[in-house]
């Protein structure tokens, strides 16, 4: 059996610190992220992703030094992002050490790059992340990167569309809910998963053991990621990094998860 | 050991595999010509790619027939996800290729009826299902470790047939998680991202 995977979201600024933003707004410094990338090797986590959230707005890469280190310093798979927009990007940083990469704000302008990198490189290492949120008449939308009046659509279609692209897996970030800890949005990655053949990773919102169960127990996703979770001490602001308590819990307790999506 | 020959099929990742054999103290290179496989010890076809890709550019180097005509005098050789799927005679990735042909399996396109509980590909920890034969790359590995990372949405059918080691693992059907053929040792996951067990696993093999 195929293991849901948790994730440990780690988002890194220009200066290459390592933060929590909530809503996409206010950024709290967590500290050095190649130390707590290290940490969660250690922990043995399923699978990291680090993004570099400042690179797409300034027009630059996720550092290569940066992923060089993030490899050598770390055994589990990575996924890494921020301000990827070519395929001799992709081609360098799998080269060095990554086993996936995920694209967002570049696809705005050019969404042949998705199909063009699924080609080349399999679509098992591409994943795209969609940024969503709800819009006044309380339906849908997302965007690649930040949202713009110009390019955010009804999140079923992009999805769809970047399934059809070749997207090997997408990771549904709720900008309304992102270190929110009020729980991961249920009904939309239970009907997105019913529409896709594709895995899908929910982000934003989760605060408590309960809300990967709530999420785990609705719909079978492949995925939960985890920011605020996974790097604050309990119900607190003060940096605790955190995984195999959390870890063990999900595998004792996925078969009854399972069983109630079963039904 | 030293001397093991990673094989050059231009796949990219393969950073990783040179750290994990770093980690446990053996020496590899890559291999892109006939020459550089003569002083190898063990061979090691990688895992990231496209099976047409790979068989081509196997070709054009002109190392695929050198490489099974040492492969065939024994020396050890280890497939990890594409790498062991070049080892079947052929894959649903690319109708146009064949692969070595070194085993009489065939590597199909996954394709689940319940697509709301499996999806492809079929990424991350997976275990391996009991078998009542041994598996000589498990050895060290205690069962609660026998669980390892995929990235795939090609996999290998079983073959009753054939009379090999083979241990499963389960996306809604069993496919091919780890071969052990005579000096042929094939994984579909990927040992160099898979934990201390990963570790073990390529020790294991480098003791054949």
């Amino acid at each position: 059996m195929l293991l849901p995977r948790l994730i440990p979201t780690l988002l890194v600024d220009e200066s290459l610190n390592l933060v929590k933003t909530t809503a996409f707004q206010q950024r709290h410094y967590i500290g050095d992220p190649l130390n707590s990338a290290y940490i969660f090797s250690g922990f043995e986590a399923d699978e990291l992703v680090v993004l570099d959230i400042d690179a797409s707005r300034k027009r630059r890469t996720i550092s290569y030094e940066f992923v060089k280190a993030l490899a050598t310093f770390t055994s589990v798979p990575l996924c890494v992002g921020g301000g990827i927009c070519n395929l001799e990007q992709i081609k360098n940083l799998l080269a060095l050490g990554t086993e996936r990469i995920a694209l967002s704000a570049s696809l705005n302008n050019n969404f042949k790059l998705l199909e063009e990198a699924s080609n080349r490189f399999g679509s098992s290492s591409i994943t795209v992340i969609i940024n969503c949120f709800k819009d006044e008449e309380d339906s849908y939308l997302g965007s690649f990167g930040l949202p713009s009046t110009n390019s955010n659509r009804k999140i079923d279609q992009l999805c769809i569309d970047c399934q059809n692209a070749g997207a090997g897996e997408l990771i549904i970030n709720n900008i309304n809910l992102e270190g929110t800890k009020k729980g991961y949005d249920i009904s939309l990655m239970k009907s997105l998963n019913q529409k896709l053949s594709i895995p899908l990773i929910a982000l934003g919102g989760c605060g408590q053991l309960k809300h990967i169960e709530d999420i785990l127990s609705a719909t079978p996703i492949s995925g939960v990621a985890c920011g605020s979770f996974l790097v604050y001490a309990p119900n607190t602001y003060q940096v605790l990094l955190s995984y195999p308590d959390k870890s063990s819990w999900l595998k004792a307790n996925l078969t009854s998860f399972n069983k109630r999506w079963d039904k | 050991m030293d001397n093991i020959a990673i094989i050059d099929y231009g796949s990219g990742n393969i950073s990783s595999l040179f750290s994990a054999f770093r980690s446990i103290g053996a020496q590899a290179y890559l291999a892109s010509t006939s020459e550089d496989l003569k002083k190898a010890n063990a061979f090691v076809l990688p895992g990231v790619g496209h099976f047409g890709y790979a068989s081509e550019n196997l070709k054009s180097k002109s190392i695929r027939e050198p490489l099974i005509e040492h492969i065939n005098n024994g020396i050890p050789t280890l497939g990890i996800c594409l790498g062991f799927q070049l080892l079947t005679k052929t894959s649903e990735e690319s109708k146009n290729s064949s692969g070595l042909g070194l085993l009489p399996l065939k590597t199909i396109h996954l394709k689940p009826k319940n697509s709301l509980k499996y999806k492809i590909p079929h990424i991350g920890w997976n275990y391996i299902q009991k078998t009542s034969l041994n598996s000589t790359l498990l050895e060290n590995i205690p069962s609660e470790r026998q669980i390892f990372y995929y990235s795939n949405s090609y996999g290998i059918l079983p073959s009753d047939e054939f009379p090999a080691m083979q241990a499963n693992y389960i996306h809604e059907m069993p496919l091919v998680a780890i071969l052990e053929y005579k000096n042929i040792y094939g994984v579909q996951f990927h040992p160099e991202k898979s934990r201390i067990q990963g570790l073990q696993l390529l020790k294991n093999f480098l003791q054949k």
